[in-house]
C-alpha cells in the first residue's frame, strides 16, 4: 500500500481557523482596501462602491473560513494568509503613498 | 467528480462538528424567521381593536395635522402619513410617543378626527407576539443583551458558511449517485442522511443566501467602520461621486413654502414612479430641513426592506431626490446589492414568494434537525461498536436535547400565536417573553429527565 505523499488531517485546526479568522480577516480587509483605492471610494456607507466592498469582505472571509482547512499545517496557514494580509496592506499603504 | 478521501475526512469531522455546534440554533432562526414572513398579517390579527373612528380621507389630512401639531407640538418633528392603515396603526396620522433614536420607534400614538371634527388620539396598542418571533428569529432564539446578540448572530453565521461549504464537499462525489435516493428500508440513518442531502442540495441557493446575508447583517458596521477609516482621508474626497451627496439639498432652498398636500404628493409620485404604490409618508426635521422618506411596493421588482422599497422625496416640490432604493428605479449597482436583500427577505414577487419562502424555511430547519439525527445516530454507532451498552452522557444528551429544543420552539411559538389571538390584551412584552421560554425550557426539561425506555 502506498502512502499519499502528504495526508491531510484536523491536527491543527485551532491554529487554522485562528489563522482564517485574523490573518484571513485582516486580508480580505486589505483586499477591500486596496480595491476600494483603485476605484476611488471615498467609505460613505450610503455610496454604492461601499456598499459592493462591504459584500466582498464579508464574501471572502466565508470563502477563506471555509477552505482554511485545506492548508497542510496551521503554521502554512499563518504564513499564507499572515503573508497575504502583510503584502495587500503594504500594497495600500504603497498606492496611497503613490497618489 | 473525484475528492481525495483525507480532504472528504477532514470536511466530513469539520462539518459534523461545526454543524452540532449551530444546528439548533439554526433551527429557531429558520423556523422563527419562516413564520416571520408574515409578520405584518400576524401583528393585525393579535393586536386588541383600538376604539376609533375609521381613518378620515386622505384629502382632509392637512386638518388633521393642524389639529394634531396644536395639541401636540412635538409631533412636528416626526410624524408619519398612513396611505393604507390597518389594524394596529388604524388612524390616518402616527408619531412616536417617545423621541425615537435608532431604528426601533417605540410605541406610536395614532389620530384621526371623528365625525364631529374632533381630533381622536389612542396610543398604539401592539400585541408583541408578531415582534418577539422576528426577534427570536434575528437573536437565534437566545435573550443576549443587544450588544452582543448581533456578533453572536454573526459568529453563527460564519460558522454556518463552514457548514454550507464543507457539506457541498462531501455531497458532491456522491452527487449523481445520492441525489433522488431515498433509502427508507435501510434502517433510520440513511433516511436521515438521503433527507439531509435532498433538503441540502435543493436548497443552496437559498441556505447561501441566508449565509452570506446574515454575516452581512452581522458585521457591516464594522466593514463601514473600517471602510472609513481607510478611505476617509481628505485626499481621497475629491473621488467623491455624485450620487452619494447628501440628499436634502432641494429641499433646503425655499424652507418658507409649504409642504406639499398628501394627494398631491401621491399623485406626483404616481406620475415619477408609476406601478410604486406608496403606503406610508414619513416626515422628519433633520439638519436640512424637512425630510420625506416613502415607504411602499412594487411587486414587479425587488425591494431593500423585508416589506418595502423607499425613496426620498422633496416634501415641497414632490420630486424624488433619491431613487436608490426605490424598486424598479434603482442604478443597475444598486439593483444588484437590493437582489440580495431581497432574496433573504423574500420582498419580491408579492405573496406567492413569501408562502414559497415559509416552506424553504421549514425545509431549512428541517435540514438542520436531520442533521443533529445523523450525529446522534453516527456517535451511537460508534459507542455501540467500541463495546458500550449504552450511550455515553453527551450522546444521551444531545439525544434529549434535540427533540426537545425543536418541539420547545414550535410549541412556544404556537402557544403565544394562539394567546395573541385570543387575548390579546394580556399579551404584554414581559408576557410574551415568560410564556415563550417557559414553554422552551419546560419542553426542554421534559424531554431531559423523562425515564429512559428500556
Amino acid at each position: 500500500m502506498t502512502r499519499l505523499p502528504q495526508t491531510l488531517d484536523n491536527r491543527h485546526w485551532v491554529a487554522k481557523v485562528s489563522a482564517a479568522i485574523l490573518a484571513g480577516g485582516g486580508m480580505t480587509f486589505a483586499i477591500m482596501a486596496v480595491l476600494g483605492r483603485l476605484i476611488g471610494t471615498n467609505g460613505d456607507p450610503r455610496s454604492l462602491s461601499a456598499q459592493a466592498l462591504m459584500w466582498l469582505t464579508a464574501i471572502l472571509w466565508v470563502l477563506v473560513l471555509g477552505t482554511c482547512f485545506l492548508f497542510p499545517t496551521g503554521r502554512r496557514a499563518w504564513a499564507v494568509l499572515g503573508g497575504g494580509c502583510v503584502v495587500l496592506w503594504g500594497l495600500f499603504l504603497l498606492l496611497r503613498a503613490l497618489s | 467528480m473525484k475528492i481525495r478521501s483525507d480532504i472528504l475526512r477532514v470536511y466530513r469531522e469539520v462539518h459534523s462538528w461545526v454543524g452540532i455546534c449551530v444546528g439548533l440554533l439554526l433551527f429557531v432562526a429558520f423556523f422563527a424567521g419562516a413564520i416571520s414572513m408574515f409578520e405584518q398579517p400576524l401583528q393585525n390579527l393579535t393586536s386588541p381593536q383600538l376604539d376609533m373612528p375609521p381613518p378620515l380621507p386622505l384629502s382632509r389630512t392637512p386638518d388633521l395635522l393642524e389639529k394634531i401639531f396644536s395639541a401636540y407640538p412635538q409631533a412636528r418633528q416626526t410624524y408619519t402619513i398612513l396611505l393604507a392603515p390597518d389594524r394596529s396603526i388604524p388612524g390616518r396620522v402616527a408619531w412616536p410617543v417617545h423621541p425615537p433614536h435608532g431604528h426601533d420607534a417605540g410605541p406610536m400614538f395614532v389620530a384621526t378626527l371623528a365625525p364631529d371634527g374632533a381630533l381622536v388620539v389612542r396610543q398604539q396598542a401592539i400585541t408583541p407576539v408578531a415582534h418577539f418571533i422576528d426577534m427570536l428569529h434575528q437573536e437565534l432564539g437566545i435573550p443576549l443583551p443587544h450588544a452582543i446578540s448581533r456578533p453572536f448572530m454573526g459568529i453563527i453565521a460564519l460558522l454556518y458558511g463552514i457548514a454550507l461549504i464543507s457539506g457541498m464537499l462531501l455531497f458532491l462525489p456522491t452527487l449523481a449517485r445520492n441525489l433522488f435516493a431515498f433509502r427508507f428500508r435501510e434502517g433510520p440513518r440513511k433516511l436521515w442522511l438521503d433527507l439531509h442531502n435532498l433538503l441540502g442540495f435543493f436548497s443552496l441557493p437559498f441556505h447561501i443566501v441566508m449565509a452570506l446575508t446574515s454575516v452581512v447583517f452581522a458585521f457591516h458596521d464594522p466593514i463601514f467602520a473600517v471602510q472609513s477609516r481607510v478611505f476617509g482621508t481628505s485626499h481621497a474626497s475629491q473621488h467623491l461621486p455624485t450620487h452619494t451627496r447628501p440628499h436634502p439639498i432641494t429641499a433646503d432652498q425655499h424652507p418658507d413654502a409649504p409642504l406639499l398636500t398628501p394627494t398631491a404628493l401621491v399623485t406626483s409620485l404616481g406620475t415619477q414612479a408609476p406601478g410604486f404604490v406608496p403606503t406610508t409618508l414619513a416626515y422628519s426635521q433633520g439638519h436640512g430641513g424637512m425630510m420625506l422618506r416613502v415607504s411602499g411596493q412594487d411587486s414587479r421588482y425587488s425591494m431593500r426592506g423585508p416589506t418595502a422599497g423607499f425613496a426620498t422625496v422633496d416634501p415641497r416640490s414632490g420630486k424624488i431626490l433619491s431613487a436608490d432604493y426605490l424598486p424598479g428605479h434603482q442604478k443597475t449597482g444598486f439593483a444588484i446589492l437590493t437582489v440580495f436583500f431581497a432574496l433573504h427577505f423574500g420582498s419580491f414577487g408579492g405573496n406567492a414568494i413569501r408562502w414559497g419562502y415559509v416552506v424553504l424555511g421549514l425545509a431549512g430547519a428541517g435540514m438542520f434537525y436531520t442533521g443533529n439525527r445523523l450525529w446522534i445516530d453516527a456517535r451511537r454507532r460508534r459507542e455501540k461498536a467500541a463495546g458500550l451498552s449504552r450511550d455515553s452522557l453527551p450522546t444521551a444528551i444531545l439525544a434529549r436535547l434535540t427533540p426537545g429544543w425543536t418541539a420547545g420552539c414550535i410549541s412556544g411559538t404556537a402557544i403565544i400565536l394562539l394567546l395573541g389571538l385570543v387575548k390579546p390584551d394580556i399579551m404584554t412584552g414581559n408576557a410574551v417573553t415568560s410564556v415563550y421560554y417557559a414553554v422552551f425550557l419546560g419542553s426542554i426539561a421534559v424531554f431531559l429527565f423523562r425515564p429512559q425506555k428500556s
